[in-house]
C-alpha cells in the first residue's frame, strides 16, 4: 500500500463510521422525498410545456437527439414481422431499437430495465463479422454470467445479449476492442411502459449512462405508437428520441 | 416463531439507519429506504428463515430496495445530491479529529459517483467490517466479484480523491 492507498482507506472507514440519527419508522405511509420532488417537477414541467407553445424548445418531431457523431439514436418499429425470441410465451411482433453505437472502442454494455424483460443487445449490422464478444458478464468478474439464450444463435446470430422474463439485465464485454458497436433493442413493448438503463464503458475509460423511457400506447395511431425519452445520467439531459417507423417483410 | 417487528426495529433500527445512510447520497434518500426496508420485512417477515441471522437478511432487503429505489431515474436526477448545509451536517459526525472537510466533500462526491454495484459493496464493506464471504451471501454475488468490485471503488475513489 502506498500512501494515497493508506490515506484513502482511512478515510472511507471515517468516512462509513460516522454517526447517524436514528430514523423512525412510520407505521402509515408517508409522502415520500421522490413525491414531494414530483410535485416539484410538475411545476416545472408545466413551465416548459408553456415554453413549449411558444416555440422556444423543439417540438419532439424536430429533435434529433443527443451526443457524438459516432452515434445515433433511432426508434424503429416494426410490426407484423414475427420476430419473437424463441422460448418467451411466443413474444409480440413489436421491435423497438432504442440505441445504436458505432464506437469501436466499446469495451462493455449493459442494459438493465424496471421490468426486467424484453431488451435484447445486438451487435450493430455492419459489424457483425468482425464481432467477438462475450455475451452476459460481469465487468468486474469478467465471468460469463449465463449463455445466450436457447436458440438464438440459430436465427438471430447478430443478437449477442437477451433478458428474458425475470432476468435482471442482459450485458456484454468484448474481447478485443476495436471491433464492435451495439444496438440496445426492445419487444414486448405491448407488455408494459418501461424504464431502461443503458451503461457502456470505452477503453478510454469513460462511460456513458442512459435512461430511456419508453412509452407504449397501442391504441394510437402507429406513427405516433412509441415514444423515447433519452435521459443522460450525469448530466440529467434529457433529449425525445427521433421515432422512424418501418415495416419489415415477414 | 418471529419477534414482533417492533422488537426487530428496536434492536436493527439505528444500525439499518447508518446502512441507509451509507448506501444513499441524501438524507432524504436515507429516511425513505429506512421506511420502505422495513415496509418490506413486515411484507416478507414470513419468509424468513429464523434460524439464520436476521441482520443479514435486513441487509439484505435494505440492498435489493436500495437498487429497486435506483431503478428510477426520476429519484437518480432529482434527489442526487445534497444541499451544503446539509452536506456539512451529514459528514459533521465522521470520527476523524484532523479531518478536512473539503476532502470529505471531495470523497463524499466520488462515493455518490460510483456506479450502483460498487457502491453497494463498498458501503456494505464498511458499514461493519463485513467480510468479503457475507457481502458475497447479502449481495447474491459470487465472492469474487465482491473483491474485484472492491477494488475497483477503492482505485476510483483513490484517482478522484488524489486527481492521478
Amino acid at each position: 500500500m502506498n500512501k494515497q492507498d493508506i490515506k484513502t482507506e482511512e478515510m472511507l472507514r471515517a468516512y462509513f463510521s460516522r454517526d447517524c440519527e436514528e430514523f423512525s419508522f412510520k407505521k402509515k405511509k408517508k409522502p415520500r422525498g421522490y413525491l414531494k420532488a414530483l410535485v416539484a417537477a410538475a411545476l416545472v414541467v408545466a413551465v416548459g410545456a408553456g415554453l413549449a407553445l411558444w416555440g422556444l424548445i423543439p417540438r419532439e418531431s424536430e429533435v434529433f437527439v443527443y451526443g457524438s457523431p459516432q452515434k445515433t439514436a433511432l426508434a424503429n418499429i416494426s410490426e407484423n414481422t414475427g420476430l419473437c425470441m424463441p422460448g418467451g410465451e411466443g413474444g409480440t411482433p413489436t421491435r423497438v431499437t432504442i440505441f445504436t453505437c458505432n464506437r469501436k472502442d466499446l469495451i462493455y454494455a449493459k442494459a438493465i430495465s424496471q421490468s426486467g424483460d424484453g431488451k435484447f443487445l445486438q451487435c450493430s449490422d455492419d459489424l457483425c463479422e468482425s464481432m467477438d464478444i462475450i455475451p452476459d458478464v460481469d465487468l468486474t468478474g469478467k465471468e460469463p454470467l449465463r449463455e445466450k439464450a436457447p436458440g438464438i444463435e440459430e436465427k438471430y446470430e447478430d443478437i449477442v445479449s437477451f433478458a428474458e422474463r425475470g432476468d435482471s439485465d442482459c450485458s456484454f464485454l468484448t474481447k478485443n476492442y476495436g471491433t464492435n458497436g451495439f444496438t440496445l433493442g426492445y419487444y414486448n413493448l405491448e407488455k408494459t411502459n418501461d424504464v431502461v438503463n443503458l451503461q457502456v464503458v470505452y477503453s478510454d475509460d469513460t462511460t456513458e449512462e442512459y435512461f430511456f423511457e419508453i412509452d407504449y400506447d397501442k391504441e394510437a395511431p402507429v406513427e405516433n405508437a412509441v415514444k423515447v425519452l433519452a435521459i443522460n445520467a450525469d448530466t440529467g439531459e434529457e433529449s425525445a428520441v427521433k421515432v422512424i417507423i418501418h415495416t419489415e417483410p415477414d | 416463531m418471529n419477534k414482533d417487528i417492533y422488537e426487530y426495529i428496536e434492536a436493527y433500527g439505528k444500525e439499518l439507519s447508518r446502512l441507509c445512510v451509507s448506501l444513499c447520497s441524501g438524507r432524504q434518500d436515507a429516511e425513505d429506504l429506512y421506511q420502505i426496508t422495513w415496509e418490506k420485512v413486515i411484507k416478507g417477515i414470513k419468509g424468513y428463515d429464523s434460524t439464520k441471522p436476521f441482520d443479514k437478511w435486513l441487509w439484505s432487503v435494505c440492498v435489493n430496495a436500495h437498487r429497486d429505489m435506483m431503478k428510477n431515474s426520476f429519484r437518480r436526477r432529482v434527489l442526487a445530491f445534497d444541499k451544503s448545509e446539509e452536506l456539512e451536517k451529514l459528514l459533521s459526525s465522521i470520527p476523524d479529529k484532523s479531518k478536512d472537510m473539503d476532502e470529505y466533500i471531495a470523497l463524499h462526491n466520488a462515493i455518490n459517483r460510483l456506479p450502483l454495484p460498487k457502491r453497494q459493496v463498498i458501503a456494505l464493506y464498511y458499514f461493519k467490517d463485513l467480510s468479503t464471504a457475507e457481502l458475497s451471501e447479502i449481495l447474491g454475488i459470487p465472492e469474487g466479484t465482491v473483491k474485484s468490485r472492491l477494488k475497483a471503488a477503492r482505485d476510483q475513489i483513490r484517482k478522484e480523491l488524489f486527481d492521478e
